[in-house]
Formats: C-alpha cells, structure tokens, sequence
C-alpha cells in the first residue's frame, strides 16, 4: 500500500470521529434555554412571549434545546427579597445543569440575571428585551449579551389619539405603577408631548379611585391608558384586566399603549406585536446555540405597528381613512372577512360577475325596450299612414255611404214639407218620418266615427276583443266598395267566437287592407264569379281569419315576396299595405300567410292567439 | 191601360222609404224591390212608368237590366242613382237612351223632376207607342198587292210607271190606290207619305221595315 494512500485514510478516519463526536454530543446532551419573566405566569404577556419563543427555538428540529420558564414575580413581592428568594431557588433548582442561555423578557429581569451571572449563569450568553440600554462594554463580558430593544410608542398613540378626534382639548392619562422609577420613567415619555397637547395624569393609586376619576373626564378629552399597576390586596388585576373597566367607565374615546388592551373596547393605539417580540427573541437565542456570539447581533428595536378596533371606531365615528397608513383593523363587523376571506371573495366575486350579469341584461332588456318603444311607434305612424292612404281609396264610398242616409233625411224632410203644405199630412206619416230621419243621421253618425277612428293617429292598445265583431266591422268599411264593384261577399262566421288581445283600430286596418285587395285583384274578373269569402276557423288555442277571392291570384314571380315592402302587383300604390299588416299581426304575436288558390284566386289567413281558450 | 208607376229598386231599406214617401207626397204612385232581379220577375210588360235604380244593386248593372227589360217587352225610363265620379261604363255605354243620371246625394227637387220627366218621356212614348199601333194596323189591312203599290207610290212614281213596273195597267193602279187610301184613312199621296214616315218605312230602302217594329 503506497504511503500517500495510508496518509489519506488517516485523515478520513479523523474526519469520521471528529463528525461523529459532534453529531454525538449534540444529540446527546441538547442545549439549555432558560427564560426568566417579570410577571407570574399568568400575567397575560407571558404565556404569548413563552410561545413565541418556543416556535423560534423549534424551528430548527436538529438542534435540540431544553427550555425552561422561571418567574421573578418582583411586581407582585418587595423587589429585593423576591430576588434573594428567587436566586437560591433557582440555584438549588438547576444545580448540574448548564444553561446555554438566558432569555430576559424585562428590564427588571435583566437586572435580576445581570446581578446574579456568577452565580446562576457562569457560561450563559444573555438574550434580553426591554427599554434599558446596554454598553458595549457590558455586552463582550462572557458570553456576550444580545437582544432587542422595546419600542415605546406612546407619543405616537398619543398623537393618533388627537388626530382622530379633532375636537379633544385634554388628554388624561392613565400610567400607574407600582415602581416609582418605572413611573417616572413612563410619564417622562408623555411629557415629551406636552407641548402638542393639555396633558394631565390621573393619580389614583386605587382602583375604584381610578374609575371615580375616569368617569369624571369630560367631554372634549381622550383617555391615554398606558396600564395600572395597583397594590391594593383585595383587587389584584392587570392592566389589561383593568383596562375593560376603564373603557366601560369612560365617557370618552380611550387609547391603549399596548397590544394587550385591544379588544378590550379601547379605540387603538400604536403597539407592538408582544408574540413577535416573543420569536425574535427565541431567533437570536437560536442564532447563539448555532454558532453566533452574542456580541456580534446588533440590538434592534421592536416594531411598531397601529392596531384599531372596528366596534370602537364605529361607537366614535372614526372612519377608516383617518387611520394612519399601514394600520391593521380588527374586530372589524361580524369577522366575516377575517374569518372566510376566500368565501368571501368567492360569493363577493360571484356577485360582482352576477350583478354585471344583471346590470347588462338590463341594458339589453332597455335597448331592446327602447328599440321595441321605437318599432312600435315606426309601426304606428306606418300603420297610420297606411290607414290613411286605405282610407282615401275608401274615400269615394265614403261619400256614397254618407250620401245614403243623407238623401234618406233630405227626402223625408222634404216629403213632410210637401205633406203639411198641402195639408195631406197625417200625425202618423210625420211620426214615421221623424223617425226615419233620426235613424238616418244615427247612421251617418256611425259611419263618420267609424272613419274618424280609422284616420286619426293611434298608439297600438290592446284590449280584448270578440275577433267577429272585428270581422263585421271591418266588413261594413268595404260594404259600399264590394257593391258598386259588383262584388258577393261570403261571410261564414261560426256562432261561437274567440276573445283576441288586441288593438280593435289595427286589427280593422289588416282586415280592411286584405279585403280591398280581394277586391281589386278581382277588377278583370267576371262579375258571375267576382266573390270574397271571409271565414273564420276556431282553433285549439287560436282563430285563423282567411280572405279569399277568385280572382288572378298571386303572381308567381311575386309569390313569397308579397309581404315584403314596395312588392306590388297594383298600377296605384307603393306596395307596403301587405307589410304594415304583417307587421301589425307579430305585434299581436299573430301569423299572416298568403297562398294561391288551386281553383283560383288567392287567400290570406290571418291566425291569432285566443285569449279565452286553453 | 195601366196606370204609371215609379218602381224604386234600392236595397237601402232607408233610402227606400223615404223615396217613396216623398214621391207619395208629390202624388206618384210607387212600387218597391229591393233587388234588380226581384224587380224584373215582378214587372209586367206592359206596365207604365219609370224605374228609380241605384247603380250599386249587386246583382245587375244598369245596361243588363235595361236588356232583361228589352227582351221582356218592357221599355221603361230609367233614373240611375249613383254616386260622384263613379259612373260605371256598362251605365256610360247607354247613356245616350232614355234615361236619367242622378248623382247622389240627389236633391229632392230633383229626384222629382227626374221622375216626372221620365214619366212624361213614357207617356210620350207610350202615345208614340199607341199611334204607331193604330198606323200599324191601319198598315197591315193592305193586301201584299196593294202594300207593293203602296211602296211604289210613297216612293214617288206615278201611276203610269207603277203600271209599268209591276206589267199592270194603269187602271188597275188607280183601283189600288183607291183601295190603299180607303184602307190607310188618308186622303191625299201627302198624308199617305207622312203615315209611311210614322211607320218608319224607308221609301228608298222599304225593305228594313219589319212589322215587328
């Protein structure tokens, strides 16, 4: 075996047990964490920084770490001797372990770790959070020290406070402790704003004292609750415990400066986020177990951020847009939206899509309306016109049928005037005669109406109407026309009717047209066989009206075109009778159709929906 | 003789009374139809009269009617009724005979000169009628002997010439003659030759004279 080869295994041999050595004393013996808290592991910061520390350190599964918690409680017992205390119980508690390292939530507890290093602590770096500030110099000592600094942000609360209601002269703040330095301390911060505002603390050591006095803050103020640390044995409560009845008790808008208070019917305030401060405080003792000196973690500060309570806001009519950027809204209406955001926006969107859906289906339903509103009146001055023009070829018979009832009166009033002349008249004859005339003028009445109703302009109304009755009327306009051309009118019209929705004037109108073109259509026809049938025929659900003659039938090169405009086969005329009456049967969702006879002649069928039948 | 009717034919049951009663009150006897055919089944050839018509009667126009009537005998006035600038061609085409047109509305006053127009025409006519008749049967005495000189004569040849043409002697012309002037109640060649024009004998051309005329 050449040597080189020898030199090399060696080597990897001296690799392995080094790795191996490692990797064994890290599974072997996991690294200690502990944590030291202020407050008694139920004050409500403790457990939410105790997990959040606890996710930092897990997030690494190979590097296992022993955590423990330990609690100082000096807020609760005379500072010194709780220390004293808390030092020999610690020392007896964790006497053969190492502790890697120690994490310090407060300033006080710091103090207490700082104090006791030598003791307690020899070879644990120190991980800490609070207002105090540490020197370089005190950082390189062992281990090294390393953590973040609290960010107070009580001017800044201060100042949403005062944004937010515009009309607040004082601000009265509440910031109790039970520590005379720490006080000091607090109200120094809110001194530094004095100058913006009339600011005044509420010194009522007591709680009841501190109720009494909240409830004496006038209006135009604003409450700044900053906590209040009381001693009074029989009401032992934190300051988040307190901070619901100093909301309750308040006729003012009340602001918190710290996380814990929101939810509790304070409007907001500018806080920091106490689980956050947890992981990060779990990421740096992680960083340190890994390998990092403490010294060299720069200390940052906590952030910051401005949380409100939608019930609080709505109860203060502050709106959202006097929020300062970036804030985050919670409790906001029923938590809908916090709570069902996909569904939520899934139904929102659904309904934006449906409500575009409906909102263009309207428009269309306008536009079509519109376009309806206009088709119908293009039909009715179309329908008008045609009238019209139907109407002056009626003309001449027009005039002859008046002329009948008028010769009737001018002869009977003449025959009454020769009669009592000659003295030959009778009480009788004159009766008879006045009776005639009466008659006489009821008829011309009847046909001056009837054309008046034709001529004047009309808006289609549909209404119900007998469609026989229809037929017979429509037949008394041609009456005069069918006789001077010599014309045999063949009504069959079956004793049971049909009740049409329709417009009496239009529907008159197609008959009218379909049976003045029977009648032209026969004007080279030989009088013997010059005849109009008009029959109806009753349906299931519907009657179908047909016009026959016998004479020329329709032209085969006009044959299907015949409804369609300026399509004629008279010298007079423009050819758009057919057209308008088609147009006026769909407007009554009716059909007309045209076919030519096979003994001759052609006939229209005019079918309409019954009204009165299933 | 029968006596002279209006025959109204209107199928306007109005009209129709109030026609005949104001012909009633100018003194006209009427007759009413409401149709042409009921009309020409009801009338008897030789009924007197006029005839009131409107035009607009669906079964028959004016100028079938006035046929149906020639072919039954019947040769009646007519007043056609019709209205404004409608007159039909069958109407227009006899218009020329003797009828009336009244457009309607027709003023009362005028419907009764109409009326008493027509019946005058008839009158006329039937005066006419009965003249030609008695001339007609005067006419019809004459042997075919004598009506071939009666022919001759009104035609303007002498005696001597009718001998000479029909190889008689002028004798026997002049007995002829004697006979025809006896027969015709005339006496004198002129009053023969009036007769000859009532009867409306074409001397030059006698023979488009048909007896049923």
């Amino acid at each position: 075996m050449p040597s080189n080869v020898r030199i090399v295994l060696a080597l990897a041999a001296l690799c392995v047990t080094a790795v191996c050595d490692r990797a064994y004393a890290q599974v072997r013996t996991p690294q200690t964490v502990l944590t030291i808290h202020q407050g008694a592991e139920t004050f409500p910061a403790n457990p939410i920084i105790d997990a959040g520390i606890e996710e930092a350190l897990k997030s690494r599964p190979d590097v296992p770490i022993d955590y423990f918690t330990e609690y100082l409680e000096s807020d609760r017992f005379p500072e010194e001797a709780a220390s004293r205390a808390f030092e020999e119980y610690l020392r007896g508690k964790y006497r053969g372990h190492k502790i890697d390292v120690v994490i310090a939530t407060t300033d006080s507890g710091l103090g207490f770790v700082l104090d006791h290093r030598a003791e307690l602590f020899p070879d644990a770096a120190i991980v800490y959070s609070g207002l105090g500030v540490i020197s370089d110099t005190a950082r390189n000592v062992g281990a090294g020290i390393a953590g973040i600094r609290i960010g107070v942000a009580y001017a800044e609360t201060l100042q949403q406070a005062l944004a937010q209601n515009p009309s607040a002269e004082r601000v009265f703040v509440v910031a109790n402790s039970v520590t005379p330095q720490t006080q000091e301390l607090i109200r120094e911060r809110f001194r530094e704003y004095s100058s913006k505002a009339a600011l005044a603390f509420i010194d009522e050591p007591t709680l009841p004292g501190l109720l009494a006095a909240v409830k004496e803050v006038p209006s135009r103020s604003v409450i700044l609750y900053q906590g209040h640390q009381q001693d009074d044995p029989g009401h032992s409560m934190y300051a988040d415990e307190i901070a619901p009845l100093v909301v309750a008790a308040a006729r003012v808008p009340v602001y918190g400066t710290s996380d814990f208070f929101i939810g509790s019917g304070v409007v907001g305030g500018v806080v920091r986020d106490t689980r956050e401060t947890g992981t990060r405080l779990g990421a740096i003792a992680l960083r340190i177990l890994t390998g990092t000196r403490a010294q060299d973690i720069p200390i940052e500060g906590t952030r910051v951020v401005p949380i409100f309570d939608w019930r609080a806001m709505q109860k203060w009519g502050i709106s959202e847009n006097q929020l300062p950027p970036g804030s985050i809204v919670q409790f906001r209406g029923p938590s809908l939206w916090r709570d069902y955001r996909r569904q939520v926006l899934g139904v929102a969107g659904a309904l934006v899509l449906q409500s575009l859906l409906i909102a263009g289906l309207l428009y269309q339903r306008r536009a079509r309306r519109r376009a309806e509103h206009a088709s119908r009146r293009n039909l009715a001055l179309a329908a008008d016109a045609d009238r019209r023009s139907t109407m002056s070829a009626l003309t001449g018979s027009i005039a002859h049928e008046l002329s009948q009832p008028l010769n009737a009166i001018l002869h009977n009033a003449q025959a009454g005037e020769m009669l009592v002349k000659s003295n030959r008249a009778t009480l009788e004859m004159l009766r008879e005669i006045l009776s005639d005339i009466r008659d006489a003028d009821v008829r011309a009445t009847q046909i001056i109406e009837r054309h008046r109703t034709m001529l004047r302009n009309h808006q289609m109304e549909k209404k119900p109407l007998d469609i026989h009755a229809v037929v017979r009327e429509s037949l008394a306009f041609v009456e005069h026309d069918t006789k001077a051309k010599q014309v045999q009118v063949d009504v069959e019209l079956p004793s049971e009717s049909c009740v049409v929705a329709g417009d009496r004037v239009l529907l008159q109108q197609v008959l009218v047209n379909l049976m003045m073109n029977a009648i032209e259509a026969m004007a080279d026809t030989p009088v013997e066989r010059r005849r109009v049938t008009v029959r109806s025929e009753l349906g299931k659900a519907n009657v179908a009206v047909s016009v026959r003659d016998y004479g020329s039938g329709l032209p085969a090169n006009i044959d299907g075109k015949v409804f369609e405009p300026f399509v004629t086969t008279k010298s007079t005329g423009i050819g758009i009778g057919l057209t308008i009456a088609r147009t006026i049967v769909e407007a009554h969702r009716g059909q007309l159709q045209a076919h030519n006879n096979p003994d001759g002649g052609a006939t229209f069928v005019l079918t309409l929906q019954c009204a009165d039948r299933p | 003789m029968s006596p002279s009717i209006v025959h109204v034919v209107d199928d306007d049951q109005l009209i129709q009374r109030a026609m005949t009663r104001l012909l009633a009150a100018a003194g006209f006897e009427t007759r009413t139809y409401t149709s042409a055919l009921e009309f020409l089944s009801a009338i008897a050839p030789d009924a007197s009269g006029c005839i009131i018509l409107d035009v607009r009667l669906p079964d028959l126009n004016g100028l079938e009617l006035q046929v149906a009537l020639g072919s039954r005998g019947v040769s009646l006035p007519i007043i056609f009724l019709t209205g404004h600038g409608e007159i039909p061609d069958s109407v227009r085409a006899i218009q020329r005979g003797a009828v009336d047109f009244l457009i309607k509305p027709v003023d009362s006053n005028a419907l009764l000169a109409a009326v008493s127009r027509a019946m005058a025409q008839d009158d006329a006519a039937r005066a006419a009628r009965a003249t030609r008749q008695a001339l007609r049967s005067r006419y019809e005495r004459l042997t075919p002997r004598e009506n071939e000189v009666f022919l001759h004569l009104i035609a303007g040849r002498l005696n001597k010439q009718v001998a000479a043409n029909l190889d008689i002697t002028e004798r026997t012309i002049k007995l002829h003659r004697a006979s025809i002037f006896r027969k015709l109640e005339v006496g004198s060649m002129a009053e023969m030759a009036r007769l000859a024009a009532d009867l409306g004998i074409d001397p030059a051309n006698p023979a488009t004279y048909t007896k049923d005329q």
